[in-house]
């Protein structure tokens, strides 16, 4: 993070809250002393912006979430006081200490504190392997080639919507992983994110470039403190996955933010020859959620795992968009959705495979299943197949559904209270996604956050 | 006799189901230690007497009572009938994906106790359950009833019955599809428990006199349409292999003009 990014009071400079114009732009640009290259992707994404109409529910894609709803002259375009770096563990701040969760073994570990990064540690290996795990600014300054190759051109440019483009001129804090050819890191590489105030948008951005035959898992949870926040905060946030020949890349965001975060998420990974690529979407947390989630299956022999879980509650609204993009023959994707509601949650799952002229010897599926807990709960699900080549092996199929009476009664004819018995079927429903996330302390962690959340 | 303690009392019993009346006044006294077997034509009804007892919902019970150990059943909620020590095999039990049988048991054990039971003395005795029954130990990671055979089903209630040590069970045609050595080993299971707990009573549902080779029954009753026509010993039961169950229809007919 630029030093000179982190004086500047929201107070003096008044044109940074509100409205969203170029005098914004041109405040956080000025603010952050970035080099011409990069002044320029935010000037570029802003000019998008502008020249994209904001969608509205009369779109296809935003049908079921209205961002009129979202009052954006409430949002600071960047973090107004960003809290600084510390040197050790131990000089995290408690709340967010508690928050999270060292013991799981890892190889490395990024602390975010409202999208600044405050502290961050790599084991030594893997450095000497030539891994890079930063935070984005310093990637500007200190491997601009990653940057200025990768950042926002390939995966998702900003031409990709209009809330990536407000990201791409806004974009503050997240991570930049590159790993070598032929480097294989074993252990997850984590992002802990922390967001506890009000009225501000963060952009943290994700770029994981893995290269040829490499492998990495990396996962990153999003939390806020438990205590109720009234004013709107923002999360607009772009996963960038750039997966090379024959590489292994595991990705799991686990987003559980206060209630009063309007959270956006698009992720999308760009799979090249025989890439393996995993993602795991966790929505728990935020008011309002939508993720956008793609797959761009570039070359033969790519597979990506997609895979999704949803718990709603109160009046939380979570919104998922998902794409299946193939481009070549013999590659694969196998996407699986599932999510559960309480009270008076509603979900929207839309799914779609593409499968272009000459992508034949595709598998390609789709399943999204929903468990409604209560009256009140509703679930929408719209997969869709547009296929354009032949011999191909696709599937799509959506359930939207109650709890069993007869699995019910069974768990209650051992013992089981009632509740005891509904909570132990939602686990087991969700246990489908959760047994194909290859780390094991991730699984029972998320685990233990569906069982806390089930109350 | 006289000393023996009732552990289940069906008294005039009627039950219906989506308003058709399928139990039509059922007498059955059941002591502590004494080994039931009810038989009977397919639909007369055994199934819906044990989903009485258990507390099946889409039951309605419209007349007379049952008592568990002197209190009202019927008052009782599902769970608190498998907390005072009732337990059902089911004919049918439901599958449970995601849950494995050992997570399963673990929360039914220790709502059983009221308390958190220790990890590790819970798979010592999981084990030995496992062991007795011939089961492999990877059978207790699978997901409850998830795509198991009719064999694994019957014998994953009787693991399940085992570890729970019940009072009072209701095996409902766990005898069903079993070949032989299946067979022994579910009567095993009974008879063990008979063994280590006096006061165990069972009442097993089976269309084959078969198990009763096996499991030694006090008593033999027939239902039929919904009341139980006869009662007798072990000879009953032989008697109504050879012969089919149309001479109890007569007596039914003669019986209740
Ligand atoms: N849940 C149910 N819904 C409708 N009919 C039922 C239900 N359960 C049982 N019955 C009916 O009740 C009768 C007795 O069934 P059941 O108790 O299963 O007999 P058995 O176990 O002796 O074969 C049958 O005619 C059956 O169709
Ligand atoms: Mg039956």
């Amino acid at each position: 993070m630029s030093e000179s990014a982190t004086t500047t009071d929201i107070g003096t400079a008044p044109t940074v809250r509100g409205e969203i114009g170029p005098e914004t732009v041109t405040a956080i640009v000025a603010a952050r002393n970035e080099p011409d290259w990069m002044v320029a992707r935010r000037r570029h994404a802003w000019q998008v912006y502008r020249e994209m109409p904001m969608p509205t529910t009369k779109d296809e894609a935003w049908r079921y979430t209205d961002l009129s709803k979202i009052d954006w002259q409430e949002l600071a375009m960047r973090e107004p006081s960003p809290p600084s770096r510390v040197s050790s563990r131990d000089q995290i701040p408690a709340e967010i200490q508690a928050a999270l969760h060292f013991d799981d073994p890892s190889s490395a570990w990024s602390v975010e504190h409202n999208s600044a990064s405050i502290y961050d540690e790599v084991e030594e290996e893997l450095t000497r392997q030539g891994v890079v795990f930063v935070d984005l600014a310093e990637a500007i300054v200190n491997h601009p080639e990653l940057v200025q190759k990768y950042f926002m051109t390939s995966a998702v440019t900003p031409e990709f919507g209009k809330l990536a483009a407000l990201h791409g001129a806004f974009v503050s804090g997240g991570r930049v992983i590159y790993v070598p050819g032929g480097v294989e890191v074993e252990l997850p590489i984590n992002t802990f994110r922390w967001l506890d105030i009000e009225r501000t948008a963060l952009f943290p951005h994700t770029l994981v470039i893995a290269g040829p035959q490499s492998k990495v898992t990396y996962v990153e949870e999003c939390a806020s403190p438990a205590r109720v926040q009234d004013g709107l905060a923002m999360n607009c946030g772009v996963t960038e996955i750039i997966a090379e020949e024959g590489a292994n890349v595991r990705y799991a965001i686990v987003q559980r933010w206060g209630r009063h975060v309007f959270h956006y998420q698009a992720v999308r990974v760009f799979a090249h020859k025989d890439a393996q690529i995993q993602t795991l979407l966790v929505t728990l947390g935020g008011g309002v959620a939508r993720s956008d989630v793609e797959t761009d299956l570039q070359a033969e022999g790519a597979h990506s795992e997609m895979l999704g879980i949803y718990l709603g509650d109160s009046n939380q609204h979570f919104d998922h968009y998902t794409y299946q993009l193939h481009q070549a023959p013999h590659a694969g994707s196998d996407l699986l959705y599932k999510g559960a509601l309480k009270d008076r949650s509603r979900a929207v799952f839309r799914g779609m495979i593409r499968v272009m002229p000459g992508a034949q010897g595709t598998d390609a599926y789709q399943t999204n299943r929903n468990l409604i807990l209560s009256e009140d709960a509703h679930a929408d699900s719209l997969p869709n197949l547009e296929i354009e080549a032949d011999d191909v092996r696709c599937s799509h199929g959506a359930t939207i559904g109650q709890q069993d009476e007869q699995q019910i009664f069974y768990l209650m004819s051992r013992g089981l209270s009632r509740d005891q018995a509904e909570k132990l079927i939602v686990y087991g429903f969700f246990e489908e996604v959760l047994a194909r996330v290859p780390v094991e302390w991730l699984h029972k962690r998320l685990t233990r956050v569906i069982e806390r959340k089930l109350g | 006799m006289t000393e023996k303690k009732e552990l289940l009392v069906v008294e005039d019993l009627h039950a219906a189901v989506e308003g058709e009346e399928i139990l039509r006044g059922v007498n059955l006294t059941i002591c502590e230690s004494e080994l039931h077997a009810l038989m009977g034509p397919n639909g007369s009804g055994k199934s819906t007497l044990a989903k009485v007892v258990a507390g099946h919902p889409a039951y309605a019970v419209t007349q007379g009572s049952i008592r568990y150990r002197g209190e009202d059943l019927l008052e009782m909620e599902v769970d608190e009938r498998a907390r005072k020590g009732l337990f059902m095999a089911f004919q049918y039990p439901s599958e449970i994906p995601g849950v494995t049988i050992a997570q399963f048991l673990r929360h039914a054990k220790s709502a059983q106790t009221g308390e958190d039971i220790s990890v590790l003395d819970f798979y010592d005795d999981l084990k030995d359950a496992m062991n007795e029954l011939d089961v492999d130990e990877k059978f207790a990671e699978r997901f409850v009833n998830d795509g198991f055979s009719g064999g694994e089903k019957k014998r994953n209630e009787i693991l399940q019955m085992a570890m729970l040590k019940p009072d009072f069970a209701l095996l409902d045609e766990t005898d069903s599809g079993l070949d032989i050595d299946a067979l022994k080993i579910v009567a095993d299971g009974v008879n063990t428990l008979h063994r280590e707990r006096g006061h165990f009573g069972v009442l097993i549902i089976t269309h084959y006199q078969r198990i009763l080779n096996y499991i030694q029954p006090d008593f033999v009753h027939v239902m039929v349409d919904g009341r139980i026509v006869r009662s007798g010993d072990r000879e009953l039961a032989l008697e109504l292999e050879a012969e089919g169950y149309e001479s109890t229809r007569g007596q039914l007919t003669a019986a209740g003009s």
